[in-house]
């Protein structure tokens, strides 16, 4: 048995919440867990690492740089990631349930709703603080403020201006000083500049893997498959500067250098994020010769990370994403992965209860259909499997690669 | 039914309370906040997903019916709903949008006041006349004298002695939006004389009503609002912007100074104050409107329900579209929760 097939059987037995904190579990799991892929490894020791409390732990969102959590000792716990992994492990009906039950509508987005409901269920461990910020998504403000209400733990938001200029730089780079200061007061430990120096490290070194792994899925046909890289997406954002971003990403290039090409009979760019539940989605895009050769987060271009500067570097990196700020710039940014990527068309996967990246989309389908590239739009939801239905999904699909 | 209103040249839209209508005013501009139109959101529908703000697409909507080459749209960027509008409004009317970026925290007023700068730069270009500290120094101060009357007006109406129409015909005029032949801008309606005393005392929550007939069916099952959390209501009127301050630093500070709305990071100051208005008015009750996808509100209801029923006050929660109400449906909910009371 596979250790994530264990944790999926005792959160269904209800005895999971018992498990996660007994470290004698946690050993038992570890001789599991060599069988397991290098990201479910990483997914289970941030599990023992936070449940046993070896260090601090600090919930994070998406967007958040994990870099500074790392350098001051935290261990950063991303909540939408976790959602994601709950999903892939087809469990997220029964945490949605409970965080409906308490207010939390259907409308809401279903990452947020999906770790709501483990936060309600008590399966997410005592943080110490939670760090968000309001990049590309407002709704995780209040989420983030909700669960910091929850656990009575301070929430340090950072507020994003919208897109790169140098004020927007400046006002983000006094954001995290102020941040960092709250931070090294709370944990009495001040993060000096030889470990900015090796997390900085570990990030670039992490971004020069997923550069390489950008150039394979490039090549004609593409080795990479697309549903992985989208998996990865996640565990990229999470595991920056940490050791295990490095280890998972050259892992994974490497596996790719030696995977054989495969039967290609379209080209795709995926927008926003994948359904974690729907393998069988990809399989039958699998199925038609679809390659899915890009996708637009793995794709977010890289700033050099300065130790002497660390507050000001994470500015630039925050600022630099391109679909902050009007919808032109992400627009801009979606044609020219298209061309560098050789892809025909554009799938944008819609979620719910994103109002960022569902909220323009037909606006983004507009400006590519302009830009003489196809777009379908899918509406679905990326953790929450209750309305997916394959065929629905599989007929809009068909259509467009006919299209193409 | 909301009034279609007549075209006037150099009218400034708006969609966030934020946003201080003194500098529209003293360039000239007639601040004027999207109202929701009977009929649908037809034209938006196209632009934007059904899964979108309800608000915002009828915003959209509005633009797209009626705005002409001489309006402007001044927007923050208070969520992601907002900013896909300035996308959209940009697209359908170039380079008479405006997004500004507007902070949480009432410390970051520098950074506000840094934008409003930048606002009057684009205002200034748009009205082709340089911006007068003058012209702003007394826009300040004739708002300052309309909010003066809105606090009376509020005063009153925290005693039970506003019914719900008239509230409503005072919300739209203050908005900009009086229809024709009721009372003009800054100019609240004379104290009422009925039966106010034998209503039932109401706190209402939520972001915008704009649809008349649910005010009307506060009116026919006898509520007041004694206290409210709209985004241009109660709370807008407690902006107070001090005077020998520079104009920009005063406006910053003031705005963000003002009873919190849930975007912002006083969220407990916030919970405390709505509960306590709510309480020591003497409501018996409380209704919660979030508009439909509004996340803001969204997250409000998990703390905000529990705390007002602990603390003694019914609350119902209505799930309704901005501007399109499903009316026997709604009479049903209120009918029971006016008997429950």
């Amino acid at each position: 048995m596979k250790a994530v097939d264990l944790l999926r059987r005792k959160i269904e037995d209800g005895t999971a919440r018992t498990l996660l904190t007994s470290a004698m579990a946690h050993r038992f799991l570890q001789i599991f867990a060599r069988r397991e892929t290098v990201p479910n490894q990483y997914g289970i020791e941030l599990v023992r690492n936070a449940y046993l409390k070896r260090k601090p732990v600090a919930f994070t969102s998406l967007f958040f740089p994990p870099e500074l959590a790392t350098a001051l000792g935290l261990i950063p716990f991303p909540l939408e990631v976790a959602a994601a992994m709950i999903s892939a492990m087809n469990l997220a009906p029964l945490f949605l349930r409970k965080a409906e039950e308490c207010w939390y509508g259907s409308d809401l987005c279903g990452f947020h709703r999906l770790a709501t409901g483990l936060m309600l269920a008590g399966y997410l461990p005592q943080p110490s603080v939670v760090l968000s910020t309001t990049a590309l998504c407002d709704g995780s403000h209040r989420f983030f403020a909700n669960v910091a209400h929850h656990f009575k733990v301070p929430h340090l938001l950072m507020e994003i201006p919208n897109g790169p200029t140098e004020e927007a730089e400046e006002g983000v780079e006094r954001q995290l000083i102020q941040m960092r200061g709250a931070l090294e007061s709370k944990l009495e430990r001040r993060a000096r500049e030889s470990d900015w120096e090796r997390v900085f490290s570990y990030s670039r070194e992490q971004h020069e893997e997923m550069e390489r792994i950008l150039e394979i899925g490039a090549q004609v046909p593409s080795v990479v498959p697309g549903e992985i890289s989208l998996n990865m997406v996640g565990v990229f954002y999470a595991t920056a500067g940490s050791p295990w971003g490095l280890r998972i990403f050259r892992n994974w290039r490497k596996q790719l250098e030696k995977t054989p090409p495969r039967k290609e009979n379209y080209r795709l760019f995926w927008m926003h994020l994948r359904p974690f539940y729907a393998a069988d989605l990809f399989a039958a895009l699998r199925e038609r010769g679809a390659a899915i050769v890009r996708d637009e987060f793995s794709a977010y271009p890289w700033v050099p990370l300065d130790p002497r500067t660390p507050e000001r570097s994470l500015a630039r990196k925050i600022c630099a994403n391109p679909a902050l700020g009007p919808i032109s710039r992400r627009l801009a940014f979606a044609v020219s992965q298209v061309r560098a990527s050789k892809a025909q068309g554009v799938i944008h996967f819609s979620h719910r209860g994103c109002r960022q990246a569902a909220g323009g989309a037909y606006l983004l389908k507009e400006g590519l259909r302009r830009a003489g590239i196809p777009c379908l739009i899918l509406d679905g939801d990326c953790v929450d499997p209750r309305d997916y239905s394959l065929e629905q999904m599989r007929t809009r699909v068909e259509g467009f690669l006919e299209m193409l | 039914m909301s009034q279609p209103f007549v075209a006037l040249k150099g009218r400034a839209f708006w969609t966030c309370s934020y946003l201080p209508c003194e500098l529209s005013s003293a360039f000239g501009y007639q601040p004027r906040r999207f109202w929701a139109q009977a009929g649908g959101t037809p034209r938006a529908d196209r632009v934007f997903p059904p899964n979108l703000c309800s608000g915002v697409r009828a915003s959209l909507e509005e633009a797209m019916r009626q705005a002409t080459a001489e309006d402007l749209f001044l927007l923050a960027d208070c969520c992601d709903a907002d900013r896909r509008l300035a996308d959209a409004l940009e697209a359908s009317f170039p380079g008479q949008t405006f997004l500004l970026f507007l902070p949480r925290a009432e410390e970051s007023w520098p950074e506000l006041a840094s934008e409003l700068r930048r606002l009057a730069g684009f205002l200034a270009k748009k009205s082709r006349r340089p911006l007068e500290e003058e012209a702003l120094r007394a826009a300040i101060i004739e708002e300052e004298a309309l909010r003066q009357s809105r606090r009376q007006f509020h005063a009153r109406q925290s005693l039970g002695g506003v019914s719900p129409i008239t509230y409503y015909e005072a919300l739209r005029s203050w908005c900009g939006r009086a229809p024709e032949g009721s009372f003009p801008l800054g100019d609240p309606p004379a104290e009422e004389s009925s039966d106010q005393g034998e209503r039932a005392p109401i706190l209402l929550l939520g972001n915008s009503l704009d649809e008349r007939s649910f005010w009307e069916m506060l009116e026919e099952l006898s509520f007041t609002v004694v206290a409210d959390d709209l985004c241009y209501g109660e709370k807008l009127s407690q902006v107070q912007v001090q005077a020998g301050v520079e104009p920009f630093e005063a406006l910053a500070r003031a705005y963000l100074a003002r009873p919190p709305c849930p975007r912002t990071q006083r969220l407990e100051e916030r919970w405390d104050d709505v509960l306590r208005r709510g309480i020591d008015r003497g409501a018996i009750g409380a209704i919660f409107i979030p508009t439909k996808f509004c996340d803001y509100y969204a997250y409000e209801l998990p703390i905000l329900v529990p705390r007002l029923r602990a603390a003694g006050l019914p609350t119902l929660v209505l799930e309704m579209d901005y501007g399109q109400v499903s009316p026997e449906q709604l009479r049903t909910r209120l009918e029971a929760f006016r008997e429950s009371l």
